[in-house]
């Protein structure tokens, strides 16, 4: 079953990279990055989102099966949301000629990867394993708690983000939807099943 | 109803008796209130902005939080004093709400000696609508502390419990600091109170309710 996951990932990722190198390039070729920057922004909120879901479930059912799952959920989310802000610094400097600047999103992504190291350096601190589970357990609600107070806050800033990228072609779309795809399922093999289970 | 007002005016009362007859925790986040507001005020030389003052004010506010509410949970380590309490109460959230009313009680009292401070220093418009700046005020404590509260009784026991909770609590605040920022220099300017109060009181409902909800699996073993 990994396997067949991990296969199916890198073929979907493979398409995705043969496409923004032919059919679905963009001009100017250093726009491409946009095919690895939303990839990496919607897996990150989703592998987010994740976290929320398992805390609860941990809560829950007290399983710490759930915990190991919010756990790995965290690490691929925040993984993918430092990818997003690398390529957002480098799509930034090409497209506006600035590195960073306090914009919506900007803002929104920054402080997203804030909460998920802070939830990160939480797993490292606690002392034993049931404690860890549930103060990482709540960590992770109250975190996803700030998520849409986030985006609405970051619209009183100035923005120069553009709000939609306009394709010029239906490969372009192609191209994004397959990546986004793939890299939702890599984090997905990352999460499930690289875990361990005891039960 | 009665039982949980009770047992949130012991625990408020006894927390006040304590920190009034130390005044440990007030002291020191005066002291760190004032230096931070002096480091600012040499940083910034002669530039004069109502927008500094309001990041003054809320850096002050965040870090004051932080001592605050990790000093209301230390206070009942000693002698495993927090089994107790935990014990006498009916709800562990009627201990979370007496906490968060002590710490913001607190905090309000440090923005008393603090605030006229900052006036002097960032040379800041004295004409203000002070109902509006008392409003803006206790809408950031009430946030600050919401959060604060919940995370100092988690880092209890933890390894480097204080440093987690800086990190863990100033990761939770980012997203009030736009609102409270650009509120209170709204104040300063005369622009009024916007829709980013409304905001500030959101937070402060989401963060309170959460935090109130979850606080048994905080302190329960």
């Amino acid at each position: 079953m990994r396997k067949f996951w991990i296969v199916t990932a890198f073929l979907l990722l493979i398409f995705s990279a043969v496409c923004a190198f032919t059919y679905g390039a963009i001009e100017p070729f250093g726009r491409n990055i946009i095919y690895v920057h939303v990839p990496t922004a919607v897996a990150s909120l989703v592998f987010f989102a994740a976290v929320f879901v398992f805390s609860i479930l941990y809560l829950a059912k007290r399983d710490l099966k759930w915990d190991l799952f919010a756990a790995r959920a965290a690490l691929t989310g925040f993984i993918f949301s430092i990818l997003m802000n690398l390529t957002g610094i480098i799509f930034s400097q090409m497209e506006w000629n600035v590195w960073w600047t306090p914009s919506p999103r900007l803002v929104s992504s920054a402080i997203l990867s804030f909460l998920y190291l802070a939830y990160i350096l939480l797993r490292a601190s606690a002392v034993s394993a049931n404690k860890k589970a549930k103060l990482s357990a709540v960590f992770g609600i109250i975190a996803f708690a700030d998520v849409p107070v986030v985006l609405i806050t970051a619209r009183f800033l100035p923005d120069i983000h553009q709000p939609n990228f306009s394709f010029e072609n239906p490969w372009q779309h192609i191209t994004l939807i397959t990546a986004i795809i793939g890299v939702n399922i890599l984090g997905f093999v990352f999460t499930f099943f690289r875990t361990r289970v005891k039960t | 109803m009665s039982s949980t007002l009770n047992t949130i005016k012991s625990v408020i009362k006894k927390d006040l008796l304590i920190e009034l007859r130390a005044l440990h925790g007030l002291s020191s986040i005066i002291s760190l209130g004032l230096l931070i507001a002096f480091v600012f005020r040499l940083c910034c030389g002669q530039m004069d902005s109502n927008y500094i003052s309001a990041a003054v004010i809320l850096v002050s506010i965040l870090f004051a939080t932080v001592l605050i509410c990790e000093r209301s949970f230390a206070i009942e380590i000693e002698n495993d004093s927090l089994s107790a309490l935990l014990m006498a109460v009916e709800d562990s959230g009627d201990l979370y709400l007496a906490k968060l009313i002590v710490n913001t009680i607190i905090l309000f009292v440090f923005e008393v000696v603090f605030f006229p401070c900052v006036f002097i220093l960032f040379k800041l418009p004295i004409g203000i609508n002070f109902f509006e700046l008392v409003l803006i005020i206790l809408l950031i404590n009430v946030g600050t502390a919401s959060i604060a509260t919940i995370f100092a009784a988690m880092v209890q026991g933890a390894n480097a419990g204080n440093t987690l909770l800086s990190i863990l609590a100033m990761a939770a605040f980012l997203p009030m600091i736009i609102p409270a920022t650009e509120s209170l220099s709204g104040v300063f300017e005369g622009g009024g109170l916007k829709n980013l109060a409304g905001m500030l009181a959101a937070f402060d409902a989401i963060f309170v309710t959460i935090s109130w909800l979850l606080f048994d699996f905080v302190v329960s073993d």
